[in-house]
């Protein structure tokens, strides 16, 4: 039976078509996939469903009656309700509060809330799915994946008829990972449909059972996911053939230029010590929260360690600040866009030369001349996709905002380049021009270290891989030196 | 034809986008040609002179109070600052000190009470709303320890030249708030100083992250906010020849609601010093014309309240108004 039916949905904005002539549909419990690379029309899809904007053209029907919803919350009464990107929880209420924000009418008698009521109606949601969280905690306490299982429980405890994912596993480590796959099998037996959008393509293949491909605003294909390989879905996606998507280059390391001797900060990790050499990328694999960020925070000086030693060319050096550590030739993309990251107020051009433009300061006064014609130059060698260097940053995809990111630590020509999960939330195309431009850093003599999740990834790109679990360095290996199971087996602690 | 229809619907779109930018700048326009409609005597060489004498001294704090609000900060204790500064600019006149080593005591006084301020938030991760509140307070009782509870005349000529000197045919103050605003405008937009206080304003994380300390950025905020303090302090008390100990409360609320007029949001991340110019004609302008108009100077307050209000309101629309036009087909 069908549940949906979009019928040659186009949107323009001005004269750009966000969307052109897009028809799919979708069954009762099934999970449809929706691939495509920022920018491509995947949101502008989703924000026509959730009523955020009408089509400019085309139709849609729910049960086989025309659908026009007018916003979200008239697309949320109309069964249909999503999973955000972006994180919207009330960190001072609890975890069932959150839940069931804006509707504790239901648990509340004579007008008076029962805070119990709601608190044991989420323990049922929670055991129904196999969500392990506590209803009365509060959501500040939580973890950045923990806060998302909480939204995804919000979205599926309004009993809707889809379920709309975007990028639901982009701040899940792998454990809570296998929880969204077990609540979407839930979800889908119990006969709601789920859309799901995602970068990762081997989540597409473990869950969906169809996938659409969107590139440039156009719906490329509707396939069977079990018709599908891996490379066909790449190759749809990008418009052209990724040959390689870790283009490594192997070349013989340099120098040591950064190491590390027994960092320490109580109760977040211990004992650290490892080199890194110029012309090396060495990576980081670890479970979220296994202590990598805060061991990076430590060496540039975000959060200074207690204990150890840390020595530049040789040299011991002290990064009890950000400032320090970029004087010693550190720069760092964080892991967080959002509040690390960007600053929403701000153009294209302050933020990329957001750590650097103290640099090209004479007596104070900002050589702007300079600014741009260096924002610009980084425009090009990142191929950041922009209206130009003054286009404000939310006008950005969020795979340009990143490369906008990556710029502003590249300004400052560091010699330690950290790499905080710099490819989350990015789309396929994105992401290996990022990967090409580390190479091509390393290959130029600068060291890089590189965080993620993203075990694929961080095997793939680079010349040794550390594995952190609880705070410690707990295994290291060379390129090829281990499978993925092995490596996966350590992040977990257990033994192969 | 289409692409002419389009060229016009955008230059109509600029045009909206330049005023909603540029509130302050409307408004202005929009009193000035009611004023001059409606009175005989507002378009006349003589009230317009004195219009700029009476926001000169704001003018002069409001550049202070751009780099603070857009550092997403408060001072509420600004105003009983300024009355301290007064004050204790009178007892120095008393005691035939010249005027430069009274000039430079008070900028001193002034630039310290107010970095107090900061350091106290920065030591103890206060919101500003709180320590300034709690400051205002002994601001105010210290200037009446300080003045016994009276106003105090006799000032040196120096401060009475500030307020009420003339260089050529220009009044000295508004001479010194044109220089300010200049300046200030030149340190906001295109120096390293300037590009801090947006950062730590729009994204206080990042900002630290990116290498700018941004505790001592707050500072050096509240420092110049002091500097400001001092030299409007001087050019109020030498205005009406004697330093006042119950001007402080009017004070922060104009000067807000002037900043936030002028286009500088409360919660920071952007601003400017130019709007502020505008916004403290806006709020000069209402008082003018209302006494102009002979209207009770209780219905002042009503009617600048409302303006106020009709302001900020004018502010988040205007963001929607953006979102809207990027919405829209």
């Amino acid at each position: 039976m069908k549940v949906l039916e979009v019928k040659d949905v186009s949107k323009n904005f001005y004269s750009t078509h966000a969307l052109s002539g897009v028809s799919f549909d979708l069954e009762k419990g099934e999970v449809l996939a929706l691939a495509g690379e920022n920018g491509a029309g995947k949101s502008t899809m989703m924000n026509i469903l959730l009523g955020s904007f009408p089509p400019s053209r085309g139709s849609m029907l729910l049960n086989g009656e025309p659908y026009e919803p007018k916003s979200p919350s008239d697309a949320l009464k109309k069964g249909i309700s999503m999973i955000h990107q972006e994180l919207c929880l009330v960190p001072s209420m609890t975890v069932a509060d959150n839940v069931w924000i804006g509707r504790c009418g239901r648990f509340s008698k004579g007008g008076i809330y029962f805070p119990r009521l709601c608190e044991e109606e989420t323990q049922r949601l929670f055991d129904e799915y196999g969500i392990e969280l506590n209803p009365k905690e509060q959501v500040k306490n939580l973890s950045t994946a923990q806060m998302q299982m909480v939204e995804i429980a919000r979205a599926i405890s309004y009993g809707s008829q889809i379920v709309i994912m975007d990028e639901p596993t982009s701040a899940l480590s792998d454990k809570e990972v296998k929880v969204l796959y077990k609540i979407i099998r839930q979800l889908t037996k119990n006969g709601v449909s789920v859309l799901f959008i995602s970068h990762k393509l081997e989540e597409v293949f473990d869950l969906a059972d169809r996938v659409t491909i969107f590139r440039d605003g156009h719906m490329v294909g509707l396939h069977k996911v079990s018709e599908l390989t891996m490379d066909d879905l790449i190759n749809g996606i990008a418009g052209r053939k990724v040959e390689n998507l870790y283009p490594k280059i192997q070349q013989e390391p340099g120098e040591v230029l950064l190491e590390v001797k027994n960092l320490g900060k109580s109760g977040v990790y211990d004992g650290v010590s490892f080199r890194v050499r110029a012309g090396e990328v060495l990576g980081f694999a670890g479970l979220v929260g296994a202590g990598r960020t805060e061991i990076m925070q430590g060496i540039y000086g975000i959060v200074p360690a207690d204990t150890g030693e840390i020595y530049i060319d040789g040299k011991k050096v002290e990064n009890r600040t950000p400032r320090q550590g970029l004087s010693h030739g550190i720069a760092m993309v964080t892991e967080d866009r959002l509040r690390q990251g960007v600053v929403k107020k701000m153009n294209l051009r302050l933020n990329m030369t957001l750590a650097y433009f103290y640099k090209i300061c004479k007596f104070g006064v900002v050589n702007f001349a300079r600014e741009r014609a260096d924002t610009e130059d980084m425009i090009r060698k990142l191929h950041v996709k922009t209206a130009g260097s003054d286009a404000p940053i939310w006008s950005l995809s969020g795979g340009n905002q990143q490369k906008v990111m990556v710029g502003r630590a590249l300004l400052n020509e560091p010699r330690i380049l950290i790499l905080d999960e710099p490819t989350r939330g990015v789309d396929v195309g994105a992401k290996s021009e990022i990967y090409e431009y580390c190479n091509m850093l390393a290959a130029q003599g600068m060291a890089i270290i590189l965080i993620s999740s993203d075990l694929p990834e961080v095997m793939g790109m680079s010349d040794r891989v550390m594995v952190v679990r609880g705070g410690e360095i707990v295994a290291e290996h060379k390129r090829n030196g281990a499978t993925a199971e092995q490596i996966m087996g350590e992040m977990f602690g257990i033994a192969q | 034809m289409e692409t002419k229809a389009n060229k016009k619907k955008l230059s109509r779109d600029s045009i909206l986008i330049f005023f909603l930018k540029n509130r302050a700048l409307l408004l202005v326009l929009v009193f000035s040609t009611l004023l001059t409609l409606t009175t005989r005597t507002f378009a006349t060489s003589g009230n317009l002179m004195s219009l700029a004498r009476q926001i000169a001294a704001n003018g002069i704090i409001g550049v202070g109070y751009t780099f603070l609000l857009a550092s997403d900060s408060v001072d509420l204790s600004a105003g009983y600052l300024m009355c301290m500064t007064g004050i204790v600019s009178g007892l120095l006149s008393q005691t035939g000190l010249p005027f430069p080593v009274i000039l430079l005591i008070c900028v001193v006084v002034a630039m310290a009470c107010s970095s107090v301020n900061a350091v106290i938030e920065n030591k103890f991760g206060l919101p500003p709303f709180l320590v300034t509140l709690a400051m205002q307070q002994i601001f105010r009782g210290a200037l009446m320890l300080l003045s016994n509870g009276s106003p105090i005349s006799n000032l040196n000529p120096g401060i009475i030249f500030m307020g009420q000197g003339f260089l050529g045919p220009i009044p000295f103050s508004v001479l010194l708030m044109l220089v300010f605003i200049l300046i200030g405008h030149v340190i906001f937009s295109r120096t390293q100083f300037g590009r801090n206080v947006i950062a730590i304003g729009g994204n206080p994380d990042a900002a630290r992250v990116s290498g700018i300390d941004v505790k001592r950025t707050r500072i050096y905020v509240a420092a110049l906010l002091g500097f400001t303090i001092a030299i409007m302090a001087l050019v109020s008390c030498g205005r009406v020849a004697s330093a006042q100990t119950t001007l402080g409360g009017d004070t922060v609320m104009d000067i807000i609601a002037a900043v936030v007029i002028g286009g500088t949001p409360m919660g920071g991340g952007s601003g400017t010093v130019v709007g502020t110019l505008f916004g403290c004609l806006v709020i000069g302008l209402i008082s003018n014309g209302l006494n102009l108009l002979h209207v009770s100077s209780y219905w002042q307050m009503v009617s600048k309240g409302v303006i106020i209000l009709v302001a900020v309101i004018l502010d988040v629309y205007s963001e929607r108004i953006y979102d809207r036009m990027r919405n829209k087909e």
